[in-house]
């Protein structure tokens, strides 16, 4: 079902806007998705990118590595969030950088992403977090991911 | 000739006599030091004078010796014009009270009685004589000082308790923090306070002193320059206090209201704060330790007072630990009490003069009836707010209030705080709800400012559900509606937080008997006023750009101020957390 972009833009901008409703608009919302991703407003690109992981898919990730290089920092904790919803190799790799992001909540959120994945790659980030990272609960945090993938 | 008479020096021998023949039909005969007689009749007692040269005056000062000497007041007229010797201006606060300065009439050497002619009874049959008018004062006589004159000084104004001091101290007078009414002066080689009868301290041998008469003069009266030179008589260098300092004694802090004396509270109760550690058998606070407690309690009562529970009452109950009788601890824990009742005192008069005037003090002492675990826990001085049940009563024009804590673990970026509440008043106040904030406190929650708002067990779904209250919430949503400091059952609390995840202005999801909402960084003007209305029942309204609880988002809100229909009102004043004024 085709939504006009500004229509889009509108419900998105929304107080809470209705994720569930939204993503049942499907893939076919996802090309204006990645325009809305590098919209003006952080806040609306923001919650384009968390609609897209809501949405799933390879396009998906498309959209959420835009929103992974956005140059502001709401924008991307909202892609390293979203791509908690996004089970796949190519995603995974998206996370990687965000692991290292210089924003703590960017960082937080890339580490809830990287939960469940068998990504040796991800691991060994995991680990390095678990002991170097200044905060001390995303140190607590990849701990206890690392912990229940290894338990896995 | 030589020289038979001494006379304590007024100035000069021809200045005087001149002077004195100004005065009219009163004459008197006096006598110089070089021999000059007057011959005139003399009318009255001759006082013995002793004259010295003025080089051989010595420089104290010299108490005058006249007799008879003259009390005052006495009447007739100054003999003499005398200027009054200048004060030094005052510089610094004078460390010991200061007497207001008496003010005399001037007197002549001789004492100043200028006895009034005899009354003269007119002849049988004449008419009465009419009573003579009191000769007028000679044209360069100066009128009785009866008020400061002009080249005088002005008096200090009081200074008020504990004020810093404005100008620099005296040389070599140490600064003192706050006035003492009993120190001395420091480096003055003056008394510390004026004594009428204090000898001086270059008195000559009691032969000179003249017989007791009727009159006596004194010392004060001769606190002026004459115009005869620049001899003094009276105290002179040894002037007190008074005589060189015009301030009058600094104010002293407002006294503290009585307190009233009541029973110890029961244990358990839970203080306001506790100032513990005090030394075994004192009752002095610490200057480290409970001063500044008691300073930040002082400030946190005055802020109290423009909130909505102003506090009003507070009891200080002083405790001791076991050792010793417990009549003796029962003292002790009163003194402990009341030392903190003054200090607290003190520091309600230096964060806002004149607020203990309206704090009611309770004393108590619970002795060692209540010890704590260990003795210098024992040994303490809790303070407690007795305070109202609930907020003040009556709040017209309103009907119902609502009552917001705010948590800030983030402040807003595109709308502040203030205007945020200004928003949510301009909707609610039409519909009768007054909005007053409680509390304010800034958390810091690093971790919480970016709130995951994900369903646990549903990954991909929000939750900030309609109704909000719900059990299904992320775990960091809970533990941000831990942080309910201060928070009654029937009050909200507003978390400020960077933003969520996914993103929303704002979510009125709260754990169930936790009423709050989250309102994001970015939120709008009226997102707080919307959140809250969802806390209080209102759902959505579909496509209504004009009304505050659109689905549109309140960043779409057109013909602002936004509106709450009748059945919305009567929706929120059914909620159990808007408050009946």
């Amino acid at each position: 079902m085709a939504v006009p972009t500004e229509q889009l833009r509108r419900l998105l901008n929304a107080d809470e806007p209705d994720y569930v409703t939204l993503a049942r608009l499907g893939p076919s919302v996802l090309p204006q998705l990645a325009q809305l991703v590098q919209h003006r407003d952080e806040y609306v690109a923001a919650n384009a990118a968390s609609l897209a992981g809501m949405i799933g898919g390879a396009q998906a990730t498309q959209v959420l590595a835009r929103a992974a290089k956005n140059p502001s920092s709401h924008v991307r904790t909202a892609a390293a969030g979203a791509l908690r919803h996004v089970k796949s190799a190519a995603a995974s790799r998206l996370i990687a950088p965000l692991l290292k992001d210089s924003d703590k909540n960017v960082r937080k959120f890339a580490v809830k992403a990287a939960a469940n994945r068998p990504n040796p790659a991800l691991l060994a980030e995991l680990d390095e977090i678990n002991e170097l990272d200044p905060e001390p609960a995303i140190r607590s945090l990849a701990a206890n991911v690392l912990a229940r993938s290894r338990r896995a | 000739m030589s020289t038979p008479f001494e006379f304590e020096s007024w100035g000069s021998d021809a200045e005087f006599g001149d002077d004195m023949h100004e005065f009219g039909d009163t004459e008197t005969e006096w006598e110089s030091e070089f021999g000059r007689r007057s011959r005139r009749p003399r009318q009255f007692v001759r006082p013995r004078i002793v004259r010295r040269r003025p080089s051989t005056l010595s420089r104290a000062p010299q108490r005058p010796r006249f007799w008879p000497r003259p009390r005052f007041p006495v009447a007739g007229r100054p003999a003499s014009p005398v200027r009054p010797r200048p004060r030094p201006a005052v510089v610094g606060r004078p460390p010991f009270p200061i007497r207001p300065r008496p003010i005399f009439p001037i007197l002549p050497p001789w004492g100043g009685w200028i006895p009034e002619p005899p009354p003269v009874t007119p002849p049988p049959g004449a008419p009465p004589a009419q009573p003579k008018p009191p000769s007028a004062p000679p044209p360069s006589a100066e009128p009785f000082p009866m008020e400061p004159l002009a080249d005088e000084p002005m008096a200090a104004e009081p200074m008020a308790a504990d004020e810093p001091m404005a100008a620099e101290p005296m040389a070599d007078e140490p600064m003192a923090a706050e006035p003492m009414a009993d120190e001395p002066m420091a480096a003055e080689p003056m008394a510390a306070e004026p004594m009428a009868d204090e000898p001086m301290a270059a008195e000559p041998a009691a032969q000179d002193e003249p017989p007791a008469g009727e009159f006596e003069i004194q010392p004060e009266a001769f606190a002026f320059e004459s115009d005869f030179g620049e001899f003094e008589s009276g105290l002179g260098e040894l002037e007190t206090g008074w005589g060189q300092f015009e301030s009058s004694p600094a104010a002293l802090p407002a006294p503290c209201p009585p307190p009233v004396l009541v029973k110890c509270p029961q244990r358990g109760t839970r203080p306001a704060d506790i100032l513990d550690g005090f030394q075994f058998d004192r009752d002095t606070l610490s200057a480290t330790g409970h001063l500044p407690r008691i300073s930040a309690l002082a400030r946190q009562i005055v802020q109290s007072q423009s909130s909505a529970r102003p506090i009003r009452t507070l009891l200080i109950a002083g405790h001791t630990d076991a050792a010793g009788s417990e009549r003796y601890n029962t003292g002790l824990g009163q003194r402990r009490a009341a030392a903190a009742m003054q200090e607290l005192c003190k520091a309600l008069e230096r964060v806002r003069p004149g607020v203990s005037r309206g704090i009611q003090f309770q004393l108590t002492s619970c002795g060692e009836q209540q010890t704590r675990g260990t003795p210098a826990q024992s040994r303490r001085v809790e303070i407690f707010f007795p305070s109202t049940t609930g907020p003040t009563r009556g709040c017209p024009p309103y009907r119902e209030r609502i009552r917001l804590h705010l948590k800030i673990l983030v402040q807003p970026t595109r709308f502040s705080i203030a205007t945020m509440l200004q928003s949510m008043q301009q909707v609610y106040g039409p519909a009768g709800f007054l909005v007053e904030v409680a509390s304010r406190e800034n958390l810091r929650l690093p971790a919480l400012e970016v709130l995951d708002v994900f369903c646990p067990g549903h990954p991909s779904q929000m939750c900030c559900p309609f109704p909000c209250a719900s059990s299904n919430l992320n775990r960091e949503h809970v533990a941000l509606f831990q942080h309910r400091n201060n928070v009654r059952p029937n009050e909200l609390v507003v978390y400020f937080v960077r933003k969520t995840e996914p993103g929303l202005n704002g979510c009125c999801a709260y754990p169930p008997g936790r009423p709050g909402v989250i309102v994001a960084s970015i939120a709008s003007r009226w997102t707080l006023a919307h959140e809250v209305g969802h806390v209080l029942g209102l759902p959505h309204v579909r496509g209504q750009l004009d009304r505050l609880m659109t689905d549109g988002g309140t960043n779409n809100i057109t013909n602002p101020p936004p509106d709450l229909v009748r059945s919305e009102t009567q929706t929120m004043q059914q909620s159990s957390l808007t408050i009946p004024c």
